[in-house]
């Protein structure tokens, strides 16, 4: 066993803090997330973590529905997240791209292998990694890996590029790998 | 988390899985499929393709003459492509190689 342990910040509304600390993070399943289901943090990497959080947390916190804040008052919260280097999918590297690519193709070349393909849309990298731990064949705990995320002044002005802006880790199962003992403001602010 | 110590397990998966069940599992996601009509399909294989006379490797996929989609997946040689290349009747020079 070779564990490995990661820095993560997580901004989020305050009022949810006091919760986090005492019963750790509540993994959220979402199709639409980049990395498959789990917690997210921004961590070390191509940009500042701390302030990608800040970011994150003020940008969530508007409402474009309802033309209003949801709340008043973020946090960015700093947690370790220990993982064995055996159940870390890291796709900020060539080893870790390599294993999800190879898997990706083993995917399409079963779909095209009964004759089908996609009507509409696009494959989303998250499934692929969720039908993997599913189907219990790759036992993923921490997935992470560069992306190009949407803050405020982009969510406004409708700006898009490919180019990553940040890097993310996606916690599958929060109390594996995170103690609640590490996790603790590391700033806060209003939005 | 290398692919030596995860291949063989995602192999054997994909070994014994079957395409429903595959199909299935991505439909329960939302994800819609159709079927591809083989009268329709022309799979191609190391085939030679030319532009502006030059020949620009291989490419391995299929044609869909009903949409006229193209999936080919080329290992172009980059000097030999014009910066505004427009591939769009890339079919036709397949049909025109024998493909």
């Amino acid at each position: 066993m070779s564990l490995i342990t990661i820095i993560g910040f997580h901004g989020t509304n305050s009022l949810h803090f006091k919760d986090i600390k005492t019963n750790n993070f509540n993994p959220s399943l979402g199709d639409v997330h980049w990395l498959g289901d789990g917690i997210y943090f921004f961590v070390e990497g191509v940009s500042d973590p701390v302030q990608n959080a800040e970011n994150w947390a003020k940008a969530s916190a508007w409402n474009n529905n309802t033309g209003n804040y949801t709340y008043q008052s973020y946090v960015v919260i700093k947690a370790e997240i220990v993982v064995d280097k055996s159940k870390f999918l890291d796709l900020t590297t060539l080893e870790g791209i390599e294993i999800f690519n190879y898997l990706r193709n083993k995917f399409v070349e079963k779909i095209v292998s009964g004759k089908k393909r996609l009507k509409i849309g696009q494959f989303n990298d998250g499934h692929i990694i969720n039908l993997a731990r599913k189907n219990n064949f790759l036992d993923i705990e921490v997935v992470k890996g560069n992306f190009y995320i949407k803050f405020t002044p982009e969510r406004i002005y409708d700006i898009n590029f490919r180019t990553p802006n940040c890097t993310i880790i996606a916690v599958n199962s929060p109390k594996i790998n995170i103690n609640t003992i590490t996790i603790n403001i590391e700033k806060e602010g209003e939005v | 988390m290398k692919l030596i110590d995860v291949k063989d397990k995602i192999d054997a998966y994909f070994d014994k899985v079957s395409v429903q069940e595959i199909i299935t599992q991505f439909e329960e996601l939302g994800y819609e499929f159709e079927d591809l009509n083989d009268d329709y399909i022309l799979h191609v294989s190391k085939v030679e393709l030319y532009f502006q006379e030059k020949p620009l490797s291989v490419v391995e996929g299929y044609v869909d003459y009903q949409t006229n989609k193209t999936d080919i997946f080329i290992s172009l040689t980059p000097l030999l492509i014009a910066p505004n290349a427009d591939f769009g009747n890339v079919h036709e020079n397949l049909i025109s190689y024998g493909a």
